[in-house]
């Protein structure tokens, strides 16, 4: 009747099937405001600084081996940082190195 | 001989290796080349004769591109600059490459046309790569006038190849300039119509992924559709080459198919002709090409689907290895150079891993046997991941020294979800332009799909022993 093709109707289904999903996904989304951060939020790409470990830090590329273990020791000896930053107070990290840290890690 | 062109793109390649390898002077190559260009001539007819001689002839062919690659013309930028002269250089020329803006500046490869060094002026040739941290908006094809201070690419002590210098290096640039001043000239309107068009067409594209959804997975669309890959936030990108999935972020023959698919899926549609479908295609992948930076597994995967439809067009059946041949006959003509990058290396060994031992080890196997049509599926995907790594293994060790055992695993879960974001990606675009009241809805699925593959992805390198750091 609708003179479709096999390939056709499969780029048709799939089309209406997305469009679907997503039609779920925003009702969810708009039902409770908490599913959007669960989705693909923004620290999924991340580290959180308090719980890095020494190879995590090193393995970022955007710090030293020296760097990472200042890091840590100020980490033991000051407590967890409040904000990112607050990695400012370790020698070592100027404005230009902070804004490379806060592509990779963040503070919670 | 049923795949000439394996043969032939063997014999270009030994070439080009042996050239890099070994210091003959170009006239005695090329001497050569002439001497059995002529014995080739006249046994033209002579069988397996003539067949050594034409493996011979593209085995000399390939040793003088490179010889000829590397030789630079007399007014090139490297014949320019002394390295006594430490001060300001003023170039004047046209900017031959998109603008990438990152950390508050701009770079771009410029192409030189006149140098000046105090009041010493010449005209030359060859591309420099510029850093500029001027705010104006550059564009592919602007005319300009640079100064700045001039410095070659670095380079660690101990390797070559996996320094920037040698990436650099294999595109032909040799130099890195520092702007202090920057003086516009003109945009010139004739200059890469073709490019500026793709360029115009990402802009675009890129604009409508971003407008619905957010950051990180439009990074992850734009890297998918559009060959974008600074989008990618460093910590997912470090991620999927721990778990050897990494080659989902780039552009593939798998991206260039659906694009013939969707292209030649449209044109029959509004009914065009055969004919003129297959041109009409054949344009728009290449625009596509442009679109997603010309690098070498793209180009691969453009040749070889433009040889597939040529095959279609004619009905005749393709060979694989033919067409993955003569996509890197083609590659290697424009820049011999090309043999010695990491891309171009495993975009073909993967492909031809794929191709050559996927069958031997099904047959090995006895996969046809199994009679459930879902764990067949499962079991070809597991192989074609598994011939993949098979190939690719050593490059990767030996380049980035990681060792990933999981990577078998985490691409047959990860290799069909990314062919779902980049079916997403490309219905999100389409729908952003015709019709934007439904393009929310396939950003929502685009999104929930990248979530899916970002925590499969993160489960996966968290096994133990999922990957080594090799010394």
């Amino acid at each position: 009747m609708l003179d479709l093709t096999c390939q056709e109707r499969k780029v048709v289904l799939f089309l209406i099937s997305i469009a679907l999903i997503g039609a779920g996904v925003d009702f969810a989304v708009k039902m409770n405001t908490g599913i959007e951060k669960v989705i693909v939020s923004e620290n999924i790409a991340k580290i959180n600084i308090n719980l890095a470990s020494l190879d995590d830090l090193i393995n970022s590329g955007v710090v030293t081996q020296k760097l990472a273990q200042k890091i840590i020791e100020y980490r033991d000896n000051v407590g967890s940082f409040g904000n990112i930053k607050e990695l400012k107070e370790v020698k070592g990290i100027g404005e230009a190195r902070l804004e490379k840290i806060e592509e990779i890690f963040f503070v919670e | 001989m049923k795949k000439p062109l394996v043969c032939l793109a063997s014999g270009l390649c030994l070439g080009i290796f042996l050239s890099y390898k070994l210091t003959l002077s170009f006239c005695w190559v090329y001497g050569a080349a002439l001497i059995i260009l002529t014995v080739s001539i006249f046994s033209i007819k002579k069988g397996l004769r003539a067949d050594i001689l034409l493996l011979c002839l593209f085995f000399l062919f390939g040793a003088v591109l490179l010889k000829d690659a590397r030789m630079l013309p007399k007014h090139h930028i490297v014949r320019c600059i002394s390295y006594k002269n430490n001060g300001l250089y003023t170039i004047k020329g046209f900017i031959s490459s998109e603008p990438v803006f990152k950390n508050a500046r701009a770079s771009f490869i410029f192409n030189t046309q006149q140098i000046q060094y105090g009041n010493f002026k010449q005209n030359c040739t060859g591309p420099v790569l510029v850093y500029t941290k001027d705010k104006r908006n550059f564009k592919l094809g602007q005319d300009l006038v640079l100064t700045g201070t001039m410095a070659r690419p670095y380079k660690p002590a101990d390797s070559y190849h996996k320094s920037f210098r040698g990436y650099l290096y294999n595109q032909g640039i040799f130099y890195i300039m520092r702007t202090r001043a920057v003086r516009v000239a003109e945009i010139s309107n004739s200059r890469y119509i073709l490019r500026r068009l793709a360029v115009y067409l990402k802009s675009r594209m890129k604009e409508r992924i971003a407008r619905y959804t957010p950051r990180i997975t439009a990074g992850i669309l734009g890297a998918m559709v559009l060959g974008e890959r600074r989008g990618i936030p460093p910590l997912i990108n470090n991620n999927m080459v721990k778990s050897g999935t990494v080659h989902i972020l780039v552009i593939s023959g798998f991206h260039t198919g659906i694009v013939a698919f969707i292209i030649i899926l449209i044109l029959k549609l509004i009914r065009i002709p055969k004919k003129a479908r297959f041109y009409i295609a054949v344009f728009l992948l290449i625009i596509y090409c442009l679109l997603t930076g010309v690098s070498a597994p793209v180009v691969r995967a453009t040749v070889m689907a433009i040889v597939f439809l040529f095959a279609y067009l004619i009905r005749r059946e393709p060979d694989i290895y033919n067409s993955l041949s003569l996509a890197a006959i083609f590659i290697l003509g424009f820049n011999p150079r090309q043999l010695f990058d990491v891309g171009f290396q495993l975009s073909f060994i993967s492909v031809f891993s794929i191709v050559y031992l996927y069958p031997k080890i099904r047959l090995l196997l006895h996969a046809d046997a199994i009679r459930i049509k879902f764990l067949r599926f499962l079991i070809d995907g597991c192989l074609v991941s598994l011939s993949a790594w098979l190939g690719t293994m050593g490059f990767i060790a030996c380049y980035f020294k990681i060792f990933s055992p999981v990577t078998v695993l985490a691409n047959i879960f990860i290799v069909p979800i990314a062919a779902l974001i980049t079916l997403c990606g490309f219905s999100l675009i389409i729908m952003g332009f015709f019709c934007p009241r439904l393009a929310p809805f396939f950003a929502y699925t685009s999104e929930l799909v990248c979530a899916l593959m970002l925590g499969i992805n993160n489960l996966l390198i968290k096994i133990p022993g999922a990957y080594f750091y090799l010394p």
